[in-house]
């Protein structure tokens, strides 16, 4: 009997926890509801790890070095294009195309002239 | 450490002239930044052909007879020989009729479109005579120069030199002259990095080339197209004096001193493409990157890219 009782209480604990969690992650993701999007980029890996932009910038691109950053364009070439995701109302990541990835730093450019 | 950039206008395009240095020696790079553009200034007095009072015009107007000028001027005449001599006549500066009977017969800002001229009588290859000591120059009878690409090449090294002169301990600066650029040094995060332009799309880059030393230049049929609807370009074929019809959309040189990247670039420019690999082969030190007007751009020899688009391809 008191094995049962302490096998509900366990079992009751673990869904509040679960909950927490929840809850807590729900809470970092807020700006959603208010119309900012959460962006996620995807590493090398194919993990998504969120990205910090501004509300007006919502592109993200993945370095070939698995490290996600604002611009990958510094081990790309400046050449590779972003891939955005954006969460959408049922929570889920969903990728929304791509943007140009930001030129790399450079001290000239050479060019016919 | 940190960058000082002096943008400019000279040479009828878009300059800049880059120092690595440390804030505390602010006052020193502003010298050199001072005394590359005096030579610039200088240079230009020299070797250009629209300015009247040029020393340039001056030896063009004089073809014929033996005429004394000016050391900067004998030594880019005399790199231009050289050239000419390097590329079997690939490269010659002696095509500055059919440049004009092409139509580009101003600076390139006062263009206006007008028929092709008539070549009638004029043929490459005419007799440059150099006499070092006593620095004289005479041009063969009706012959006239153009030294638009190698004196900008030559240009860019002189100016980073009055800069060395100027700071014998200058971490590192960079010239860029439209896209001719020598390099010295260091930037401050490491190797200078430069960006290879895509002539196939406004604003696009191929690679990025990380140097310490020496030269590039690109030379293309992109820009600087004039005649009626823009349907001629600046890059004669010595062969036929007209622009030439065989070569690449446009070409990058990585080179031991610009002015050799400028001349070599712009002898592949005109060049089928198909020989581009062999052209490199046949000249030590030399790398480029080459982009066909119908198929993917391609690296030849050990082209110093250090990122790159992924459409660039080896040569086969």
């Amino acid at each position: 009997m008191i094995g049962r009782i302490y096998a509900a209480l366990c079992a009751a604990v673990a869904v509040v926890a679960v909950f927490g969690v929840l809850a807590f992650q729900q809470r970092t993701v807020a700006p959603t509801a208010t119309g900012t999007p959460v962006v996620m980029a995807r590493t090398a890996s194919g993990a998504l790890v969120p990205v910090t932009t501004a509300p007006s910038t919502v592109h993200a691109t993945t370095s070939s070095s698995g490290v996600a950053t604002q611009s990958a364009a510094a081990t790309t070439g400046g050449t590779g294009s972003a891939v955005v995701y954006v969460k959408n109302a049922k929570g889920n990541f969903v990728p929304v195309g791509s943007s140009p990835a930001a030129p790399a730093p450079v001290a000239a450019v050479t060019r016919s002239s | 450490m940190s960058l000082l950039r002096h943008s400019f206008i000279a040479m009828g395009t878009d300059c800049g002239l880059v120092v690595s240095a440390a804030p505390s020696d602010t006052a020193m790079a502003r010298r050199a930044i001072g005394a590359a553009l005096s030579e610039l200034t200088a240079l230009e007095q020299a070797l250009s052909r629209f300015d009247a009072s040029s020393g340039l015009s001056h030896l063009n107007a004089a073809s014929g007879s033996w005429v004394e000028v000016d050391e900067r001027l004998f030594r880019a005449v005399k790199a231009a020989v050289e050239a000419r001599e390097t590329t079997g006549g690939r490269f010659d500066p002696t095509v500055l009729p059919a440049l004009i009977a092409a139509g580009y017969d101003r600076t390139f800002t006062e263009l206006q479109p007008r028929d092709a001229g008539s070549l009638a009588g004029w043929s490459a290859g005419a007799a440059l005579d150099l006499d070092p000591v006593g620095r004289r120059i005479r041009l063969a009878p009706g012959t006239k120069i153009d030294l638009g690409g190698i004196g900008k090449g030559l240009s860019a090294t002189a100016a980073l030199d009055a800069m060395r002169t100027t700071w014998l301990r200058m971490p590192g600066a960079l010239v860029d002259l439209g896209g001719d650029i020598a390099v010295d040094g260091l930037a401050p995060d490491g190797a200078w990095r430069i960006a290879v332009a895509d002539p196939r799309t406004p604003g696009g880059r191929l690679g990025v080339l990380a140097l310490t030393g020496g030269g590039v230049a690109t030379s293309g049929r992109d820009r600087r197209r004039f005649g009626p609807d823009r349907s001629r370009h600046h890059l004669i074929d010595p062969a036929t004096g007209r622009p030439a019809a065989p070569g690449p959309l446009g070409v990058t040189v990585v080179a031991a001193t610009t002015a050799e990247a400028e001349v070599h670039a712009t002898t592949l420019a005109i060049t089928p493409v198909e020989q581009s690999q062999a052209y490199v082969d046949q000249h030590p030190g030399l790398s480029a990157l080459v982009v066909p007007a119908t198929d993917h751009p391609f690296a030849c020899g050990r082209i110093p890219l250090v990122e790159r688009n992924a459409e660039v391809v080896e040569a086969a």
